[in-house]
């Protein structure tokens, strides 16, 4: 998703889905939260994963 | 002899199996210790002295008997409150959960009480393990934090208020503490030891962490913890290693590799020093010290844990949070409310992450026995509305390898400064033998003033 967006991108995204889900004021409180979770996936998605690495969960 | 409620884990289970001191002396005495601190550090969630007193007694009375003595037998402990205690409220720092008495004992509970050990009560832990403060203190100087998130147990263990505690760790919750506070923070290898009855965080990231004064007995207590559990569906099924045999065996250097970079330039100006030393006093014993580069992946892996992080703690909490969100602090809402909103495609984005950077710290190790880095960026932050800075540990939480902190030193302003030792997935033997080696090699002991 966020391999070329940028942080104002993803954090509009996840505003949309916070406003779905909470409402848009309270959407609105999260803002700063969800800045710095929209910078955590930008950052996350700075490096490049082969394609057919599976994840691991235990 | 010294006071009882100082003598670490080893010394009072060799001296109650030899009779030499009573299981109730000692339990008398760290109830002693903790009645005149607790007013000033608070520590404790909830104290169950006269459930201690019984269990002193029957550990007695077996050892009268003839009974074989266990590994810990007549140790008092506490346990962080989120470790489900059979019978005793288990309320996880949380409103939510003020009133939780579990119907049944953490895994990690019973095997410690089938060694022999005393269980003194809970301590406290920050709400769910999370971020928001405690209002434990710390025993160095109330005006900075213990940190957290297993800070009573970190505290009491400092103030010789018992000698071993349990913690967890999801971000760096148990060896930030033991840092900030003086003493030794263990996490072993995810999965080592059960997480079955321990109220998560995250459940791929969660570790039970162990809090003493020393590694002797964080081998100790190691050796009685871990091993396989049918409840946990992440715990390792590899033999379990011989701990005590490995701390008592670390007569050879280690080789280490030093990691600098991020750490160097995340770490303030005494502790970047500090940490220079450390490393010249273990060159200068022997030790093969070279520094190590840090993998591609590094760059992204903070901000990956965060996302796993968010989404679990969300999914926990689910229904619970939803019904009265108004219960929870603000740092926890926050993140809750986070993971809500991370889409499904980045959380597995940080799992698959997760995946290459265990393989590219795995190949960390082609030289050397164990990675070190200071302990935590910084002393103990002079402020109580932060736990302080978890990222030198979260990086090795979210890959599951073993990793300690021990004390290497005092700040000028008088907290104490430590180093951490990392080693690769289940090699626990390897990372307590080397941390043994370095604690003898810096011999130092921190005793705070209360």
């Amino acid at each position: 998703m966020a391999n070329e967006r940028s942080v104002e991108e993803v954090l509009a995204l996840l505003s949309t889905h916070a406003a779905h889900l909470w409402g848009e004021e309270d959407a609105e409180r999260q803002r700063p939260a969800l800045q710095q979770t929209a910078e955590q996936i930008v950052t996350m998605n700075r490096y490049t994963l082969p394609p057919d690495l599976e994840p691991r969960f235990f | 002899m010294p006071a009882l409620h100082t003598l670490g884990a080893a010394t009072v289970a060799a001296l109650v199996r030899t009779r030499e001191i009573s299981p109730v002396e000692v339990t008398e005495a760290c109830l002693k210790r903790i009645e005149a601190l607790e007013p000033m550090l608070k520590a404790w969630a909830t104290l169950d002295a006269e459930g201690a007193m019984a269990a002193a007694q029957r550990c007695e009375q077996a050892l009268q008997r003839g009974e074989a003595a266990g590994l810990l037998c007549g140790v008092p402990i506490g346990l962080k409150d989120i470790f489900y205690t059979a019978g005793l409220r288990t309320a996880a720092g949380s409103r939510v959960y003020a009133d939780f008495v579990p119907p049944y004992d953490a895994t990690s509970v019973l095997r410690l009480q089938q060694a022999g050990a005393i269980r003194l009560g809970k301590t406290i832990t920050t709400e769910f393990a999370t971020a928001d403060p405690s209002p434990t203190h710390n025993p160095w100087n109330p005006a900075h934090t213990p940190g957290g998130s297993s800070s009573g147990s970190a505290a009491a263990v400092a103030a010789r208020m018992l000698p071993v505690a349990l913690g967890s760790q999801t971000g760096g919750s148990t060896l930030r503490p033991a840092a900030y506070n003086g003493i030794v923070g263990l996490k072993p290898t995810y999965g080592r030891i059960s997480r079955y009855g321990v109220i998560p965080v995250s459940w791929c990231l969660d570790h039970v962490g162990i809090l003493v004064r020393s590694v002797e007995d964080a081998a100790l207590v190691l050796q009685v913890l871990a091993g396989y559990d049918a409840h946990d569906p992440g715990s390792l099924t590899e033999p379990v290693g011989n701990y005590l045999m490995a701390v008592q065996q670390a007569d050879h250097p280690p080789r280490i590799g030093v990691l600098r970079e991020f750490f160097a330039e995340t770490a303030d100006a005494e502790t970047r020093q500090h940490t220079e030393a450390v490393v010249t006093q273990l060159s200068r014993a022997s030790a093969a010290v070279r520094e190590v580069a840090l993998p591609p992946s590094f760059g992204s892996v903070l901000a990956a844990h965060r996302v796993i992080m968010h989404v679990e703690v969300a999914a926990f909490h689910d229904k619970m949070f939803l019904a009265q969100r108004e219960l929870y602090g603000p740092k926890l809402r926050e993140s809750i409310e986070s993971g809500y909103a991370i889409p499904g495609v980045e959380y597995l984005r940080a799992q698959r992450l997760r995946r290459l950077f265990q393989e590219e710290v795995e190949q960390m190790f082609r030289d050397v026995d164990v990675l070190l880095t200071p302990a935590t960026p910084a002393p103990a932050p002079r402020d109580l509305s932060t736990t302080g800075d978890a990222r030198f540990q979260s990086p090795w939480t979210y890959a599951g390898v073993p990793a300690i902190a021990i004390p290497s030193g005092r700040s000028q302003d008088g907290m104490p400064l430590g180093v951490q030792l990392i080693a690769p997935a289940r090699q626990e033997t390897r990372l307590l033998q080397a941390a043994r080696w370095c604690e003898a090699t810096l011999n130092v002991t921190l005793t705070p003033p209360v």
